[in-house]
């Protein structure tokens, strides 16, 4: 089942790559009149009073952004044709890793919403936040590299290939949205179900009738087997459910390789520097780890602590989570369908 | 679900301009009496946005030139992104002079001298200039190493003053939350630039 439904992802993800090397390359050229002018606001610095803590906070995110890869690219530029393995740039990388990782990002959006939506061990928060970081690398190693060693593709022609790659995490963050959205919905219609039984329950045969369901409702652990078995429980079907999320989750952030790593290599590659782009990329998969289990720790403590705050269990528990999933799992699937839509409105007409 | 939120918001951001960037070195030409009348302008292309552009750095001279005359064809609309003001009016220019193009260091690097059409007298007011690219996809900035502006031919008591820009947050956000395929407007870029005057006493 966990066999059939990676190596489907797997194929979706290398078609994707293989359709890539038709769809030709474009270029912008300076000075290139836009292909759809939009009509965007004439004065977007009217727009000033906006400009509150949290616009600050992201245009100094983006300046950063910018600054590093200005910076990895002289770091790149000045190894060329000097030995040593370049320290400098791996450093670089490393603590580019840490902060590109702080910074936006669908791949942090979708880890918090499923350990905030789902109970899981710490160790299991820090295992999926390791493993999406380190397969971040891979991805871009294995793009970049593995298509123009093997593949013979030239280095330009790499971009076009982790566009698609990143196409198909969008369409497994758009997975992993649903999943969670549908989980949320059936575990809010089972509370409100009781609830309503209960009320009845309470009206109507106050003082003998007691019906006592011992099961857990809360959406996570149904303990709830008749007793005959003719297919899988219910917890059976949750643990399936579970592990293909796990795995979408890990998938949808690591399929997708980071732009940094990208630059890094492509440049590399072009600059006969294949092993100090390695190298660099392998710092920044670390950096990246650590932010991600730094976050996927928060996320696992915050939902603990919040269990704790309601007690679990409770209608008010199993209410607040369902609701927590179904906003959570809708704003996961509109951002897959955003990243979707805009990665296909991608470089028009100017170029070439 | 605020964090949630914000960082869906953020995700926005990941393909914001500007995407690349342009170094500009500025040789401004004076002539024997001390008036302005033209700039040598050399636009060096960042290196992954000239691996982009080129296959190779071996691209072989018919390439470049398609890429030089595209280039140019396509700037002369946007007053080759530079803008002079001069004693209160926007200098005129005629049709670039001497434009070649080379790669670089694995660059791609485009010069050409711009004529002025009326030739400018820095002792009678100030020359003021900004170059940008107006949708901000390229980023044009001075280059930090080398000279990047140079006063050639200036009588004595010339010199030049840059300004950096100083775009407020909102702009950078908004610039930030652009996608490639948007534009940034007719002159989100001017935000962007860097406002240089020279002054001849």
């Amino acid at each position: 089942m966990r066999v059939s439904f990676l190596s489907l992802v797997l194929l979706a993800w290398l078609s994707a790559i293989a359709f890539a090397a038709d769809s030709q390359a474009t270029t912008l050229l300076p000075g290139a009149p836009a292909a759809a002018e939009q009509s965007v606001d004439a004065d977007p610095a009217g727009n000033k009073q906006a400009a509150g803590l949290w616009t600050q906070a992201a245009a100094w995110v983006w300046t950063k952004q910018r600054d590093f890869h200005r910076a990895l690219t002289k770091e790149l530029r000045e190894l060329r044709g000097k030995d040593g393995v370049g320290w400098a740039l791996v450093l670089l990388s490393f603590v580019y890793g840490v902060l590109h990782a702080a910074g936006p990002g669908h791949g942090k959006a979708v880890l918090t919403t499923y350990l905030l939506t789902h109970r899981s061990h710490l160790k299991r928060g820090i295992a999926m936040g390791t493993a999406a970081a380190l397969l971040q690398g891979v991805t871009a190693l294995v793009l970049v590299y593995g298509l123009i060693g093997m593949a013979g593709w030239l280095p330009r022609e790499t971009e076009s290939a982790s566009l698609w790659a990143a196409r198909v995490s969008f369409i497994l963050l758009a997975l992993v949205g649903l999943y969670i959205l549908f989980r949320a919905v059936g575990a809010l219609a089972g509370t409100l179900r009781r609830l309503q039984h209960k009320a009845e329950h309470d009206h109507h045969h106050h003082h003998d009738h007691d019906h006592d369901h011992d099961h857990d409702h809360d959406g996570h652990d149904h303990g709830e087997s008749c007793g005959c078995r003719h297919g899988p429980t219910a917890s059976e079907i949750e643990t399936v459910g579970n592990r293909h999320a796990t795995a979408g989750v890990v998938l949808a952030i690591g399929l997708r390789p980071c732009s940094g790593a990208v630059l890094v290599l492509i440049l590399a590659a072009v600059m006969d520097l294949m092993w100090h782009g390695a190298l660099a990329v392998m710092a920044m998969s670390v950096g990246t780890a650590i932010t991600v289990v730094a976050l996927a720790i928060l996320a696992t403590k915050a939902r603990e602590w919040a269990s704790a705050v309601v007690a679990h269990r409770s209608p008010m528990w199993a209410l607040a989570g369902g609701g927590t999933g179904v906003l959570g799992g809708t704003l996961l699937l509109l951002l897959a369908l955003w990243l979707l839509n805009a990665s296909f409105a991608v470089k028009p007409i100017m170029g070439l | 679900m605020a964090t949630l939120t914000v960082a869906v918001c953020l995700a926005a951001g990941a393909q914001a301009h500007p995407h690349h960037w342009i170094d500009v070195f500025a040789e401004w030409q004076f002539d024997t009496n001390g008036l302005i009348n033209g700039v040598k302008l050399r636009w060096l292309f960042d290196d992954y946005y000239s691996v982009l552009l080129l296959d190779d750095a071996a691209a072989t001279g018919d390439v470049l030139q398609e890429i030089l005359d595209k280039v140019l064809n396509n700037t002369v609309k946007h007053r080759y992104f530079i803008q002079i003001e001069h004693a209160g009016g926007e200098a005129e220019f005629a049709t670039p002079k001497h434009a070649r193009i080379r790669m670089q260091d694995h660059r791609v690097e485009i010069e050409f001298l711009l004529p002025v059409m009326a030739p400018l007298d820095p002792r009678q007011s100030d020359v003021i200039y900004q170059i940008a690219e107006p949708t901000y996809y390229f980023e044009m900035l001075h280059a930090e190493e080398g000279p990047a502006i140079l006063l050639k031919g200036a009588p004595q008591g010339c010199r030049y003053r840059l300004e950096a820009p100083r775009p407020d947050a909102a702009l950078v956000a908004y610039a930030a939350a652009l996608g490639v395929n948007e534009s940034g407007g007719n002159d989100l870029g001017t935000h962007f630039a860097e406002t240089v005057t020279i002054r001849c006493e």
